[in-house]
């Protein structure tokens, strides 16, 4: 059918608006291309339409013949006509600005307004400083638009009041004209062009515009219509209730109901059922926008190309239409083009007929009558075919872009299976390159034929594979066919029962995305060119689906990796510097399991340089864990190339480099490291360490994308480190000041131990003296000698007991936080102050909370918190009488979290002018004092997470209080 | 050296091994042993009059050592303190002193020296009642005398003779002898030093 010379005729006679044959690149053995150039295509149409395969093959034919260098074209199917908010179009242009990052794109070329819209606004992100041609973009409606530097383009200017004049020439007793659009974007930016042509006929006919409204509604009213009315379609790629159409499906629908003659003014809408009108040609459209396109390319700048008007819009006039509505062909405007003439064979042979010889003509009538009836049988199905191939690729890209990725597979199944069975293939694959050397097969066969496995061999088919990388297609009838260079692969055809093969690669060059193929099993056939075209748009299509995956797959995988790094980066703000070690080892864990590694480890550099030491380490089950320490001179390439600041990855200890990287490949092997990446941690300038991730099981790539991802991860622990270190660095300076501050503490306290001291051994001479004088007494009473020995063990115990106390806080240690009773701490503090508060004639009242929850503490330091408050109080209330000196401790829950402490004295209070100051370092009001007591205690409050405040007593005297947290289980 | 049995020796301190363990020890002694846990305590006990000695705790919450001294004194009493304290205190010991007490010791107290200081607190505490004995004694004595040989006795005092004494009474001098006689039977004193003593013990201010 494809072979029909019928089909060449009407090739001939220009069916333009659907395909026509370009000159395709011959199957050659490309030879080597210089620097080739990229343009990339943006249709508003989220699929395949037949006035964009007009564009493009009006853009193809003529632009690539012309660059010698070649070009490589990329289309972008838009699907606009959402919100400009929409989430949807955010993702496209993110999805386009990942594709498009680093590659180099020599000229974009929007196509009709939409897409020019788009391009306008998110130019500057997605093609910084790339010029533009847009085409076929219909601009006379819109106000007000700046289309910016280096942009050039064709017009398409509207021609519907021509059209108008047409129908009015053909029926000058028209009175009314139904303007005819749909609901997307693209038909309402149409209409508005239309009501402004159409304006000027305002009173000459009645103009009604139906708009939006739903197929069956439309169809319904144009069947309808008065005698005197005419239909104008404008465009309809969607109706009023969501359903998609070709503008050529619409229009056939509807001129088929209508009872009346149907203009437009497209080509691509001659031919289903339109009776004509001045018609724009949108391969004309591509055609001037190639040209453009070559100058821009050669290096003009777009601002010395002026914009110009597309050319080719003519009055064209289907002959079955105009025979249709009884329109004669004098009626038609002057130099109209006239389509659809039927060359039947019964008109090219009639002079055989009407010959008169009986016997042949009888022969020949019948013979030509079959001809006739083949003939245009033959021509209505190819008609036919095309509009179903076209409809059929048209329907596919749709799905394929809107499909989600993970019923991708099955779509492209599904899609090979319609296209193999529409061209009667046996078999239909579309090959994908999904790793280094992995190829995976989706394979659709014909009933009673073999599909192809799922996984491929990359080896199996060298020349092939060249070829297509080349960008060529692999084409034969028969396997004899193939050249010398192709003996492999002839025979893993063979093994495979391929006879004819068709294979087109899907992406180009280095982005080879995959092949698509099609193979001939049962017998031979051949491929005629006219197929490769259509089949190199599927091709695209394809493409274009794969990429799509293959951007969402990796954005994903980065929004995973970023999702991780923000969690870790969370947990770890804030943390205290005790825990960041926990967390550290916590962060490793949940990057192995994420990178799916074996193990993965921190080592800090020894300060001599001299070894790498491991200090946090996560191993997954079953794994091996990391060796303690590894001599760096048993890994000096790593270790030099870690000094600089480089990362080190290696897929297979192979990849090191043999002579330079000798030690440290036996290294690798004698811990059973297969695959590593290695970054350097860095604080400053310095390397202090090194982060590491090891498989040991298998190997595996480490793409670059992923390893600088890793040196985040990097930057985030050595961060940390550090920050642990100089908060512990700190936490040992206030040590060493509390510290100070509870000696001189203590030194204040000296009159109340020693008196404190003393009771005890006061009591324990007494008794020891009475015993003495028991023991010289006769009788002996040893019943009284058993009572005394036991009551002096008992003070001396007392006595341990306080210096105990003492030396406790007198400790100078790491502060150990653990779940404390406050209330015990407390009274231990009161007893310690207890000898002085007798001395100053103070008196001490406790109202500790009961059942009090124990808090979050260390011991030693909250004591010295409490201690100095007491002895600040105590201090305060010098002044005042004896009878008015009291103190008061108090505990109470705060709330659900915190428990708050009061010390209450019965002092002067805080001056107003002093209470901003008193927690100030350095500032005291006592004669003698250092002033470092009150700040010490507030920095002891704040390291635990609490609040140290002061405040005066509606009663006199002063409180200082202070919050500290309940200590719960923590997971 | 023991002292007579049943002598009554109070301890007052706020610490309890501190009692308890003094307590023994003076109990060792042959005394016996009151113990208070402050000086409000001991306060609230009524008659100290039969406790002969009190140990004293100096610094106790509440009422101070020096604060029950120097309510005692006020309230008349002549109880011997022994002071003992916890701290080198020497404002407070010179205070003790001054106050009247017996001994100012610190912790810890040896045993000779506590019981020491108890022994002369005790001895002091029997001289102080036999004073007290006499002094009631006497004022009994010096009710009995009549309107006339209290006079008499007032100016015999103070040096006069008897004629001068009769001048002053405007009676003879033999009344007045006879009167003197009486005065020195019924004061049982032996002579005119004696007369003179008891009368400055009386407080009869003598006339000069």
């Amino acid at each position: 059918m494809w072979a029909s010379r019928y089909v060449q005729v009407w090739a001939g006679v220009c069916l333009c608006g659907l395909l026509v044959f370009p000159a395709y690149p011959s199957p050659a053995h490309g030879a080597d291309v210089p620097e080739r150039k990229t343009v990339v295509l943006l249709y508003p149409n989220p699929r395949l339409l037949p006035e964009s395969m007009a564009v493009e093959q009006g853009l193809r034919s003529t632009l690539e013949p012309a660059v010698a260098s070649g070009v490589d074209f990329y289309t972008e199917y838009l699907d606009l006509g959402l919100a400009a908010e929409d989430p949807k179009e955010q993702l496209l242009t993110r999805f386009l600005r990942q594709k498009y990052q680093g590659r180099k794109v020599d000229l974009v070329i929007p196509v009709a307004f939409p897409a020019l819209h788009f391009f306008l606004q998110h130019r500057a992100e997605l093609f910084p400083g790339v010029p533009a041609i847009f085409c076929a973009a219909n601009l006379d409606a819109i106000k007000g638009l700046d289309l910016g530097p280096d942009i050039t383009g064709v017009r398409l200017r509207s021609e519907w009041g021509a059209t108008l004049e047409a129908a009015l020439r053909v029926d000058p007793g028209l009175k009314q004209v139904i303007v005819i659009t749909g609901a997307s974007e693209i038909d309402r930016d149409l209409e508005a062009a239309a009501v402004e042509d159409l304006g000027r006929y305002r009173n000459r006919v009645a103009l009604t515009y139906l708009t939006g409204l739903p197929m069956a509604r439309l169809l319904d009213a144009v069947a309808r219509l008065p005698k005197d009315s005419t239909v104008l379609f404008v465009s309809l790629l969607r109706d009023g209730s969501g359903r998609l159409f070709t503008n050529p499906e619409a229009v056939s629908l509807i001129a088929r109901a209508s009872n009346v003659p149907v203009y437009s003014w497209a080509e691509t809408h001659l031919g289903h059922g339109i009776v004509g009108g001045r018609l724009a040609s949108f391969e004309a459209q591509g055609a001037r926008a190639a040209e453009l396109g070559l100058r821009i390319l050669r290096g003009e700048q777009p601002r010395n190309v002026p914009i110009v008007d597309g050319e080719g819009a003519a009055y064209i006039f289907d002959v079955r239409q105009l025979r249709r509505w009884g329109i004669g062909e004098s009626r038609l405007p002057h130099g109209s083009i006239v389509r659809y003439q039927d060359p039947s064979l019964w008109s090219l042979y009639r002079g055989y007929v009407t010959g008169g010889m009986l016997v042949l003509g009888v022969v020949s009538l019948m013979w030509g009558l079959l001809l006739q009836r083949a003939g245009r049988r033959r021509v209505e199905l190819s008609l036919d075919e095309r509009l179903k191939f076209e409809s059929l690729l048209s329907e596919l890209s749709a799905s394929l872009i809107h499909i989600s990725l993970n019923d991708l597979d099955d779509e492209i199944g599904r899609g090979l299976r319609q296209i193999g069975e529409f061209l009667k293939m046996d078999r239909a694959n579309l090959h994908e390159y999904v790793a280094e050397g992995a190829i995976v097969r989706i394979s659709w066969a014909a009933e009673g034929v073999e599909p192809l496995s799922r996984v491929m061999d990359p080896d199996q088919f060298p020349w092939a594979t060249e070829q297509l990388r080349g960008g060529h297609f692999v084409r034969f009838s028969r396997l004899s066919e193939l050249p010398e260079q192709a003996a492999i692969d002839r025979e893993s055809y063979q093994n495979i029962g391929t006879q004819s093969e068709l294979s087109l690669p899907l992406g180009a060059g280095d982005s080879l995305l995959g092949v698509l193929s099609f193979n001939s099993v049962r017998t031979e056939r051949t491929w005629p060119d006219e197929l490769l075209p259509r089949l190199k748009l599927l091709s695209e299509v394809f493409a274009g689906a794969l990429e799509r995956r293959r951007a969402e797959l990796a954005l994903n995988e980065r929004l995973r990796f970023e999702t991780l790094l923000s969690e870790l980066s969370a947990v770890f703000s804030g943390l205290p510097a005790l825990e960041i070690d926990h967390e550290i080892t916590r962060g490793l864990r949940r990057i192995v399991d994420f990178l799916e590694v074996d193990r993965g480890t921190l080592v800090k550099f020894s300060d001599d340089k001299l070894s790498a030491q491991t200090t946090h380490s996560w191993a997954a089950d079953g794994v091996a864990p990391a060796p303690a320490a590894v001599p760096l001179d048993q890994i000096p390439w790593t270790a030099a190339r870690l000094g600089r600041g480089a990362t080190i990855h290696f897929a297979r200890l192979e990849d090191l480099p043999p002579e330079g990287a000798a030690t440290d490949r036996a290294t690798y092997l004698a811990l059973g490291i297969k695959s590593r990446v290695e970054i350097p941690l860095m604080i400053g300038d310095a390397v202090v360490g090194a982060l590491a991730l090891s498989t040991l099981a298998a190997e595996r790539t480490w793409r670059d994308e992923l390893v600088q991802r890793l040196r985040l991860f990097g930057e985030m622990f050595a961060n940390n480190l550090a920050r642990k270190r100089s908060e512990l660095e700190a936490q040992g300076l206030r040590n060493d000041l509390a510290h100070a501050g509870r000696v001189a503490t203590i030194g204040e306290l000296t009159a109340s131990l020693a008196h404190e001291l003393n009771q005890p051994l006061t009591a324990i001479l007494s008794n020891a003296q009475a015993g003495q004088r028991v023991l010289d007494t006769a009788p002996v009473d040893l019943v009284e000698v058993g009572e005394i020995l036991k009551d002096i063990v008992e003070d001396d115990k007392r006595a341990g007991e306080v210096i105990r106390r003492l030396r406790r806080l007198l400790a100078k240690g790491d502060p150990h936080m653990s779940a404390l009773d406050l209330n015990e701490a407390l009274e231990d503090v009161a007893r310690l102050v207890s000898g002085d508060a007798v001395v100053r004639g103070v008196s001490i009242r406790l109202e500790l909370a009961a059942g009090l929850p124990p808090v979050l503490g260390d011991r030693v330091q909250l004591q010295q918190v409490a201690l100095n408050l007491v002895l600040n109080g105590m201090d305060a209330m010098r002044e005042s009488g004896p009878g008015d000196r009291m103190l008061v401790l108090q505990t109470a829950v705060a709330d659900t979290e915190t428990v708050r402490v009061e010390i209450k004295d019965s002092g002067p209070g805080i001056n107003a002018s002093d209470m901003s100051k008193i927690f100030q370092t350095f500032y005291t009001t006592k004669p003698d004092g250092m002033g470092i007591g009150l700040a010490i205690t507030r920095s002891i409050v704040d390291a635990h997470g609490g609040r140290l405040e002061a405040h005066n007593n509606p009663d006199g005297g002063a409180t200082f209080s202070f919050t500290l947290p309940i200590a719960h289980h923590r997971p | 050296m023991s002292a007579p049995s049943g002598t009554l020796v109070g301890i007052v301190d706020d610490d309890a091994s501190v009692r308890k363990g003094m307590a023994r020890l003076v109990t060792t002694a042959g005394y016996r042993v009151e113990v208070f846990a402050s000086a409000r305590e001991f306060l609230a006990r009524a008659h100290h009059e039969d406790l002969c000695c009190l140990v004293l705790d100096v610094r106790m919450p509440g009422l101070t050592g020096l604060e029950l001294q120097e309510a005692l004194a006020v309230a008349g009493s002549r109880m011997s303190i022994v002071f003992i304290s916890g701290h080198g205190d020497v404002v407070g010991s010179v205070k003790a002193m001054k106050g009247g007490a017996i001994d100012f010791l610190t912790k810890p107290v040896d045993a000779r020296e506590l019981l020491g200081a108890i022994e002369r607190a005790v001895a002091r505490a029997l001289t102080v009642r036999r004073e007290q004995a006499g002094a009631t004694d006497m004022h009994g004595r010096l009710k009995t005398l009549t309107a006339r040989e209290a006079q008499v006795f007032a100016l015999v005092v103070t040096g006069m003779l008897n004629k001068q004494i009769a001048a002053e009474l405007g009676i003879v001098e033999k009344t007045v002898k006879v009167h003197r006689a009486r005065v020195m039977e019924k004061m049982r004193a032996g002579s005119l030093a004696e007369l003179v003593r008891l009368a400055d013990r009386a407080g009869i201010i003598a006339k000069s």
